[in-house]
This record gives C-alpha cells, structure tokens and sequence, in this order.
C-alpha cells in the first residue's frame, strides 16, 4: 500500500492541546496553504515549499512515539493542500483517533480521508465571526464535526 | 502593617463597618503579641495563621450535619416550605459558623447527606425539581454575594459531592453542577469539590460516570468543581464518604483519639515555615552541599520545633476559651463529638495541628542552584527534605499526644509577606545568600509546587507534583494552568484527573485565566474586550482553593499572578 511518499511538515506542537478537538490531543501542522485567511495565526505554515519533508512512514513513526494516547489532530496549513499524502498517514495511523482541521467543507474532503476521520473541523476562518466562546473552532462560521462514535464506525 | 489592613478589608468585600474594624485592629494587635511571644521571629522564618482568632476558635470544619439535624425545627411546615426552610436553615449555619470559626466550612457529602435528611422529612425530589433548583441557586448566589462575615467579608464555603449513586442524591450534585454552570460568570462561589472514586464515577460504566462528565464541562467554563482524587495513593485505603476539603485544601483523616475523616473535623491552627530563608541561613558557611543540607535539616528542625511548641500553646488558649463563644457548635453538634457533653477541649482536641511550608523550590534552588526538576538527584532531595519534615510532624503527634500534621500551605497572603519581609533585611548576613530574583519578584511559590513560570507541561508538572501529596496529610493541591478555557473538552480534562491520580495527586484544580467585560459580558483573557472594545474589566482567579477578584489579591498574589505560565499540555 506505501508507496514511499513524503509530506512537508510546520511542525509538531511541543506538547498536547485541549483545544483541537476532544481529548489531550497531539496536533501536527502541515506545511502548505492555498487559502491564506486574513487573521491567520500560522502564516509560517503558507509557503509550500517551507517547513521540513518527512517520508510519510517516518512521520508516522515519530507521531506513534510522541502521541502515547493516539488522539491525534492534523492541522496545518491546509492538510488537504498534501491530500495524497494525508491519506497515507492515515492508512500509516489507521488505530489513531484522527482529527483533521481543514479550511474545505465536508463534501470537499475526499472519501478516503474522511473514512479514517473520527473529527473533522470544517470552514476557512474568518476574522470578522471569529469567537472564543464555541469548542474547538476559530470563527463561528467553521463546523467541528463528530464523525462517529466510540465503538460505532458508521 | 497598614498596606495590610487595606488588603484585609478589599479582599473580600469594598465595604467598611465598625466590626471590620474592629477586627482588623484586633488582628494587628494579636500578631503584635505573637510576634513577641514567638521564639523564631528573628528573621521571617514563621507565619501564624488567622493570627486575629488566636485563641478566640478554631481554623475550619467539615460540618457533621446528621447528627443532630433539628428534624423538628421542620416537621410541622407543608412539604414546600420544608424545602425553602432546609436550604435557608443551611445559609443561616454559614452565617453563624462563617462568624464562631475563623476558616472554611464544607458539607462533606452535600448530596448523600441533604438526600437522607429530605427523606426523613418526608420529602422528595420527584414532582419537586423545579422549587429544589430555585433553593439551590439561592444558596449559590448567597455564598458568592453575601460579605457579612466579620461584619466586612465573605463566606469559605464548600460542597463536596459526587458519590451518591441514589436518585435524589444524583439529582442533587445534577442540580448543584447546573445551577452553579449557568449563574453566568460572575458567580464563582461557593466551591464544589466533585469526589472521584473507582467504581463510583471514574470510569466509563460507573453508576455517577455522568456526572464526572458534567462536573468537568462545568470547570471547562468555570475552573470549579475542584477535583479530591479519592483513589490517590495516600487516601485510597479510606473509604470516600469520609474524606472532604473543608477550607482551602486542608486534609484531616487521622485521629489518635479514635475517628477517622473529615466528618465533624477540621484544622484547629496552622503556622507556616518559611523554607527559603532556612536555607539561606544554613548556606551562609558554604560547605559541601552534604554540609548544606545537613545544616539546613538541623536548622529546620529546630524552627519546627519552636513552631510546634508555639501551636501547643495556641490550643491550650483555644480549648480553655469561654464555651458561650460556640454557640452554634453546642446547638448542632457540627464536630465529631458532642461539645455539650465533653467540652471544648474534648471536642477540639478531634482537630489538627498544622505546620505548613512554602518555597520548596526556592529552597532547593539556594541549597542546589538548581530547580528541583532539573535532575533525578535534586528531585530526589526535594522529596527528601518533604519526607523529613513529615517525620518530624509524626513525631509530634506522638511525642505531645496531639494530631499534629504537614500542610502544604495556600500561599495566599504568605507568598508576599515572606518575600516582602526578606527583602527588607536583604543587607543583613542570611539573606544575601538569596538570589535576589528570589525575593525581587515579590513572591515565594506555593509549598511544593513546580514554579508558576517554569513552563513545564501540565502532564509533566502533575507527574513532579504528584509524589510530594503522600507526605502532606495535613492538605495539598495541585494546579494546572490553562491558556484558554478548554470549553466542551471533559474528555481531555478527564485524561489529566487520570494522570493526577495516578501520579499521586490527592486534590486537582484547572486555572484558566478569566477576565470578564463587564459591559457585555464576554470572558477570556484580554485588556480590551475582543467584542465591545469595553475596557471595563474584571480579573477572576483562583487564591487558596477560592476564585476571587484580581483587584482584591494581596500584593504577593498579584506578582505571582503576573509570573503565571500556562503549562502547555
């Protein structure tokens, strides 16, 4: 199924978050952005050809080391920006509670993906909505999604 | 001290009276006298708690609230006004308690214990959810809006809660959680301590899972409840109904005349230890940093001594004080044994002696140069030096035949003063042996806690933090700092109870930084409200187990304040 590809990688936050979705998540950012919201917080991660490139099985191995409770978010950047290559972290990480903030909407995050997806962040943001009362999102216009329940891969 | 006064009346309430006053004058007075009696006073080595009720009563207590419920007091009125009576029968008890004691004040089960007395009266919940929920949100708005206490101040209250696994007792903590989560944010008082237990409301599958869960949304907005981790190495052995905190985190479960628990006891007085400025003085000849802290345990030792002496004589003033100053005490038999049949003494003697420290860290830091974390081996003298100091408060107690114990204190007015008061003799032989970052900042840390701007993680401070709870029986808690309120993430805040517990935490708090725009009343952390613009700003924070308003905070509390970092996660 691997087929050697690499993923270009911002970073991997220090330590875990309560604010990427449920749980004591590691969040990794992707490098690369097509979307470039005003107000972005992560502006490093827009250049395409910036951060560091990873092989995607690699990756997969630091984050199984780093992240001992397997709740993981993929942030970025625009994860989707490496769409091929985030669907083969997942394949890499298919055990993981997966969370994915995406700038697309829900019908355009491809099936593969979204298959793996316990969560999924939706809506570019934007600054004028943006709230710091809604769980897990920037502007109220963007959708965190409960894409199935424990035990329930529906 | 006039600053002092200052802060004592604007702590709690921006009111004057003639009692508070009163009081204040008599506070300065009394520690006056304190000071001159005490036999460490030299340097600020020592600080004497609650120094205005020298003598006069005891600390805190958690109430025993069956045994002699007035049931008659009720019995004649309809099944309504039963219910509207209880409740303001219970901010009364605060009121007169709140004034016949100088500390906190809990109901140890608020949920087993109101479901049994209700029941006895012939009431149920069943028919009666709504006039229940009114009552309890105007307790709630009583313990955060009422500053009557000495005339001037508010109410330390507490609600532990959370094992009762009966319908009315689940409707109680249901209610208790609700109304407190939805008063909006100006209200953040009383404290609830939601109880965690194995089997109870841990786990998923647990009969209270449920409201663990709507306990942690709650703090996810509000930093209350507070979390007693009843499975924790030093408490797991005792049964969970008997355990509570009753003021700020004090711990009582021994007694060597014969209970067990929290129920209908408290801490009778506390004195605490300044750590740092011992280690200044027993690194004033140098040495090996064996020599060091050699030296430091003799000196320390021979201050606890003097300490424990100077709380022997506090008791014996405060069981031979005039009877009629407890009245509430001789009518609701609120302690473990009834003060009508064997007295004050025979009644007080059921509480502790505390003896507390602060600044472990800078302790280590002036013997070592190091943080305590930095290394196994400073870790490992960081935990040493704990242990000793519990040794040496066990053999008190058996030495005086009185429940003496190791508290590790709230360093709410202590932080500062001791600060305050080393910078003051910063010329003098001991203390330049301080680094003076140590006292320029204007604060010491709290007991044995990790420094609030060390930017550890929070998992990583939990699991320093954890081992020191064991030797502290006399009270501890442990704090995670959060940047932003982590709303709607009960799971993420479950998984840090879990790493609590199981790294020998005994009692867990969240911090989350929160300012208020009292304009439009958005909450966050900012200077300028990110809706309205508004400047009009309020600070809540948390300050000895209480939240209270950043204005209000002692000079010392303030600059610790300042320092505080998130710890990442």
């Amino acid at each position: 199924m691997s087929n050697g590809k690499t993923i270009r990688v911002n970073s991997i936050r220090e330590e875990q978050s309560l604010c990427d979705g449920p749980g004591l998540r590691t969040v990794i950012f992707l490098q690369g952005c097509n979307m470039h919201c005003p107000g972005c917080q992560n502006k490093s991660s827009w250049d395409p050809i910036g951060g560091v490139e990873y092989k995607v099985s690699d990756l997969a191995e630091i984050l199984r080391k780093k992240c001992t409770n397997k709740k993981l978010t993929i942030s970025g950047g625009e994860p989707l920006f490496q769409a091929a290559a985030v669907e083969e972290l997942c394949n890499e990480l298919e055990d993981f509670n997966l969370c994915l903030y995406t700038g697309h909407e829900l019908s355009e995050v491809p099936k593969a993906i979204l298959n793996h997806l316990r969560y999924l962040k939706t809506g570019s943001f934007i600054e004028s909505k943006h709230s710091s009362v809604l769980p897990f999102v920037g502007s109220s216009n963007q959708k965190f999604i409960e894409l199935y329940k424990e035990n329930n891969n529906a | 001290m006039p600053e002092q006064n200052e802060n004592q009346r604007l702590n709690a309430a921006d009111r004057k009276s003639f009692v508070g006053e009163n009081y204040n004058a008599g506070k300065q007075i009394v520690k006056q006298k304190v000071k001159e009696l005490s036999p460490h006073f030299k340097y600020p080595v020592g600080y004497e708690h609650d120094a205005d009720a020298y003598g006069k009563t005891y600390n805190c207590l958690g109430f025993d609230i069956k045994a002699a419920f007035p049931y008659e007091q009720f019995a004649l009125y309809d099944i309504t006004t039963k219910i509207v009576r209880v409740f303001d029968f219970s901010k009364e008890l605060f009121a007169k308690m709140g004034n016949e004691q100088s500390g906190g004040m809990a109901f140890v089960n608020f949920d087993i214990d109101f479901s049994e007395i209700f029941t006895k009266l012939g009431v149920t919940y069943k028919g009666n959810e709504d006039l229940f929920r009114s009552c309890i949100h105007s307790v709630i708005l009583w313990c955060n809006g009422m500053h009557t206490r000495m005339g001037q101040t508010s109410y330390y209250v507490s609600f532990n809660t959370g094992l009762g696994t009966d319908d009315f007792s689940r409707f109680l903590t249901t209610i208790l959680i609700e109304e407190f989560e939805n008063a909006g944010v100006m209200v953040f008082k009383p404290n609830i301590i939601f109880k965690v237990k194995k089997g109870i409301n841990r786990n998923p599958g647990d009969p209270n899972y449920d409201l663990f869960q709507k306990a942690l949304n709650c703090t996810s907005k509000k930093m209350i409840p507070t979390y007693l981790l009843c499975d924790c190495e030093e408490d797991k052995n005792i049964p969970a109904e008997k355990l509570s905190v009753m003021g700020c985190r004090s711990r009582v479960v021994d007694d060597i005349f014969g209970s067990t628990g929290s129920v209908g006891r408290g801490n009778i007085a506390n004195t605490s230890i300044n750590l740092p400025m011992i280690a200044a003085i027993s690194v004033e000849e140098g040495g090996s940093l064996t020599d060091k802290v050699t030296k430091f345990k003799n000196n320390l030792k021979v201050y606890m001594d003097a300490t424990a002496l100077a709380l022997l004589v506090r008791y014996d003033c405060t069981v031979k004080a005039d009877p009629s100053l407890f009245p509430t005490n001789h009518e609701y038999k609120l302690w473990c044994e009834d003060m009508n049949k064997v007295g004050v003494e025979g009644t007080l003697k059921h509480g502790t002696l505390s003896l507390g420290f602060i600044g472990l860290s800078e302790t280590i830091e002036i013997l070592t140069g190091k943080k305590y974390w930095d290394d196994e081996d400073t870790y490992k003298l960081a935990l040493d030096i704990t242990a000793f100091m519990r040794q040496i408060t066990d053999s008190y107690t058996e030495k005086y035949k009185q429940n003496f114990s190791l508290l590790a204190t709230a360093g709410e007015f202590i932080s500062g003063y001791f600060a305050d008061e080393m910078k003051k003799i910063k010329d003098t032989s001991p203390v330049k042996n301080i680094p003076p970052r140590i006292y320029e900042k204007g604060f010491l840390t709290n007991s044995f806690h990790v420094d609030v701007d060390s930017k550890l993680s929070a998992v990583k401070k939990l699991q320093f933090e954890g081992p020191f709870h064991k030797y502290a029986n006399g009270g501890s808690i442990s704090y995670v700092e959060l940047g932003e309120a982590p709303l709607g993430n009960a799971e993420g805040l479950a998984e840090l109870v879990e790493i609590a517990v199981e790294s020998g935490v005994r009692y867990l708090g969240f911090n989350i930084p929160k300012d208020v725009c009292r304009d439009c009343g958005t909450t966050g952390l900012f200077d300028e409200c990110p809706s309205c613009k508004g400047r009009n700003i309020t600070r809540i924070r948390r300050v000895s187990g209480y939240l209270e308003i950043l204005d209000g905070f002692t000079s010392g509390k303030k600059a610790e304040e300042a320092h505080r970092q998130k710890n990442d996660l």
